[in-house]
């Protein structure tokens, strides 16, 4: 999986800590997302894509395995 | 129940336990008479003490900085590595039971059961602690 949050962050200026915060989770949830090493649930994937004013479909990128 | 909440609570029920335990070691006499259950209790509650310290410490400085002490990712990772604890000591503990029953078929002098049960106990702890590292480093799927 891979995801465009890294660089919807930068054009929001926002940094993972901020993010994190903005959502809940821990920093390391989003570093974990952003290298693709951590699925997210669909509840907090979709409080990223809110928090970053994009779709779920535009944040992340499923290849086939 | 809120974060703040919760780690009051932790707090609160280990202090109890420690209370607990040391009210039980000075009125049951063990403390002083034999040496290696005071040793052994101590430990055991010294343990207990410093695991809380460093998980409440933890804690407040995770709260203080706006992040919550457990989100999706490492409830993912602590049942991960629990189910996997719980499969592979499984294995462990009936192979030990084995080799105790063994040794006491035998007549050959082993741990008594309540010592084999903290055995149990302490392999169990160690392969989750273990594989809670491992988890954090490697990643879990949500």
């Amino acid at each position: 999986m891979k995801t465009r949050i890294k660089e919807l962050r930068a054009r929001y200026n926002l940094t993972q800590d901020d993010l994190a915060r903005k959502i809940g989770v821990r920093r390391e949830t989003i570093l974990f997302i952003e290298n693709g090493k951590y699925v997210p649930s669909l509840k907090l994937a979709h409080d990223i894509a809110k928090v970053l004013k994009t779709s779920m479909d535009e944040l992340f990128i499923f290849e086939k395995e | 129940m809120d974060e703040r909440t919760r780690l009051r609570g932790f707090v609160a029920v280990v202090v109890v336990a420690l209370g607990v335990g040391t009210v039980f070691l000075f009125a049951s006499g063990t403390a002083g008479t034999d040496n290696w259950a005071t040793v052994t209790s101590a430990v055991i509650l010294a343990t207990m003490a410093l695991v809380a310290i460093v998980v409440a410490r933890r804690g407040m400085k995770d709260l203080k900085s706006g992040f919550p002490m457990e989100d999706e990712r490492s409830r993912a990772i602590k049942t991960r590595a629990g189910y996997l604890a719980l499969y592979v000591s499984l294995y462990l503990i009936l192979g030990l039971s084995f080799v105790h029953a063994m040794l006491e078929d035998n007549e050959i002098s082993s741990l008594p059961t309540s010592e084999w049960l903290m055995v149990y106990v302490g392999i169990m702890g160690s392969i989750f602690l273990i594989l809670t590292a491992y988890l954090k480093r490697k990643g879990v799927s949500g």
